[in-house]
């Protein structure tokens, strides 16, 4: 743990030190340094702007996410225990898969208007066929012979999807729900920059208008810092926690 | 008191390529209360499929297979050992055995208990929060093992049990299952290829014929407990049981 911490810290370190040394050598305006960048996020954050953009976005993007995991369970399922879905629905989820994100948060601003369902339309189109391949996949990698196990010590379906299918299907899960956050989030700043007036992806679109480099990149990594904290302060320990029967490999 | 009376049961399994196997062509055999019956034959006769018929896994069969318990209504209780223990990485040891309990009755705090007793018979109960996959391939026979005995069935299906085990494990395990079987008094229907483990094991021991399988002998142990695997007279059973099967002698 202290060695992990110790290796993130160097990496961190690393990459400021690089864009510093970049900073330095660059002509003019190219590239601000560091500090000033990081002196602007505290103006962002101490101004409170920050929490009221996050919060606008992060709405937007709960509702696509819980919505697009919700369709995908059920379809993932379906394809994977039902063959004649598996059929129908291969072709539609390849076309899902491939549509670009501006075409899909340009259709549902034409659609829905400049408003927040548009957001959530475009994420869950988006993110829902790409969770949904993730699922079929652990729907699929399920062990059968131990839901014969369940089968033959008369497990009722209850029992046997908490003790046994839903276990086995958590690991994608959550892979699923980390491809879909990091989507969710590229898809709301694309709408947010089309379309809205609010949200974080609005103020690094103004800020770009305003060609203020410095602005742009703060704003990005505050909301680089939001994920960050979303991926080690939730998703890691709950992916600890699910696995934690899996014997760790020492190193 | 239990019961099992399969008779003339034939049943054909189609693989996921379509193709079609006639696995059992009429196999009849009985077995009584209290019986340790064991299942031979060769790799492929379909021993596995007939416990997945008595486990009710498998239903479209012909023929008959019933299990009779106490009155003509009650259905008597199964457990099943597995070929490989087929354990729930995911759960503690303790939670694996309970997993049987818990589709069938009991509260919680019972639950446990019943568990751990079961781990202290296989004498597992100081891993009973381990989980299956620091443990060795005997461990976690014997988890199966417990597992099944858990539900105190009237009727234990075994397949093969002790046939991914070494010999020193399996030899183990040959002598509890018998202790069990002694203390507790169950149906046991043992299925293996291993013709030296029926002979230690069986009061009968059915043998099969190659696909589609038949019933082509039975064969009483007529030896006293306990037995030694190295007895001449097991022997002389072994060579009959062998011949049975269709092994040449040297």
């Amino acid at each position: 743990m202290r060695r992990r911490i110790a290796i993130n810290f160097t990496a961190a370190l690393i990459l400021v030190g690089m864009w510093w040394l970049l900073a330095l050598t660059s002509p003019l305006d190219y590239l601000p340094d560091p500090a000033r960048v990081l002196w602007s996020c505290v103006g962002i954050i101490r101004s409170g702007e920050f929490f009221t953009q996050l919060y606008r976005t992060l709405v937007r993007i709960m509702a696509g996410f819980a919505l697009s995991t919700v369709i995908s369970i059920v379809l993932g399922l379906g394809i994977g225990w039902k063959r004649v879905l598996d059929e129908l629905l291969q072709l539609p989820i390849v076309v899902g898969l491939s549509i670009p994100a501006l075409a899909w948060g340009m259709l549902s601003i034409m659609w829905f208007g400049l408003r927040d369902t548009a957001a959530v339309f475009a994420i869950t189109v988006l993110v829902t066929p790409l969770v949904t391949v993730n699922i079929v996949q652990g729907v699929r990698s399920i062990d059968k012979s131990l839901i014969e196990m369940a089968q033959a010590f008369r497990a009722g379906h209850w029992l046997t999807m908490r003790e046994v299918v839903l276990p086995q299907l958590l690991p994608y899960l959550l892979g699923g729900a980390r491809l879909g956050l990091s989507l969710a989030w590229k898809t709301v700043v694309i709408v947010e920059m089309l379309g809205l007036s609010d949200g974080i992806g609005y103020m690094i679109s103004f800020w770009f208008s305003m060609f203020s480099m410095t602005n742009v990149l703060a704003w990005t990594l505050l909301f680089t810092g939001v994920m960050v904290v979303i991926e080690y302060g939730i998703l890691g320990p709950l992916e600890r926690r699910i696995t934690r029967w899996r014997p760790r490999a020492a190193f | 008191m239990a019961r099992v009376e399969v008779d003339n049961l034939d049943i054909s399994l189609t693989a996921p390529d379509g193709r079609v196997t006639h696995v059992l062509g009429g196999v009849s055999f009985t077995a009584e209360q209290n019986e340790f019956v064991c299942i031979v034959g060769p790799s492929g006769s379909g021993k596995t499929t007939l416990l997945n018929i008595l486990a009710g896994l498998v239903t479209d069969y012909s023929g008959h297979a019933n299990m009779l318990g106490d009155h003509k209504e009650s259905r008597p209780t199964v457990g099943y050992v597995f070929q490989t223990p087929r354990l729930l990485n995911w759960r503690t040891l303790l939670q694996n055995v309970t997993f049987g309990l818990r589709a069938t009755r009991v509260g919680d705090t019972e639950l446990r208990d019943l568990a751990l007793d079961q781990l202290r018979v296989v004498g597992l109960d100081r891993a009973a929060s381990h989980y299956p996959l620091s443990c060795s391939e005997g461990e976690k026979a014997r988890v199966g093992i417990a597992r099944a005995l858990a539900i105190d069935p009237d009727i234990l299906l075994m397949d093969e049990p002790y046939s991914q085990l070494d010999e020193l494990s399996a030899r183990r395990l040959r002598t509890d299952i018998l202790r069990i079987w002694a203390e507790r008094k169950k149906l046991v229907i043992f299925v293996t290829h291993n013709v030296a483990e029926a002979v230690y094991l069986a009061d009968r021991v059915y043998v099969l014929s190659a696909r589609p399988a038949k019933t082509s002998a039975i064969v009483r142990i007529e030896l006293p407990r306990p037995r030694r695997p190295t007895d001449p007279a097991a022997l002389l059973y072994q060579d009959r049981i062998l011949g049975h099967i269709g092994v040449d002698q040297p």
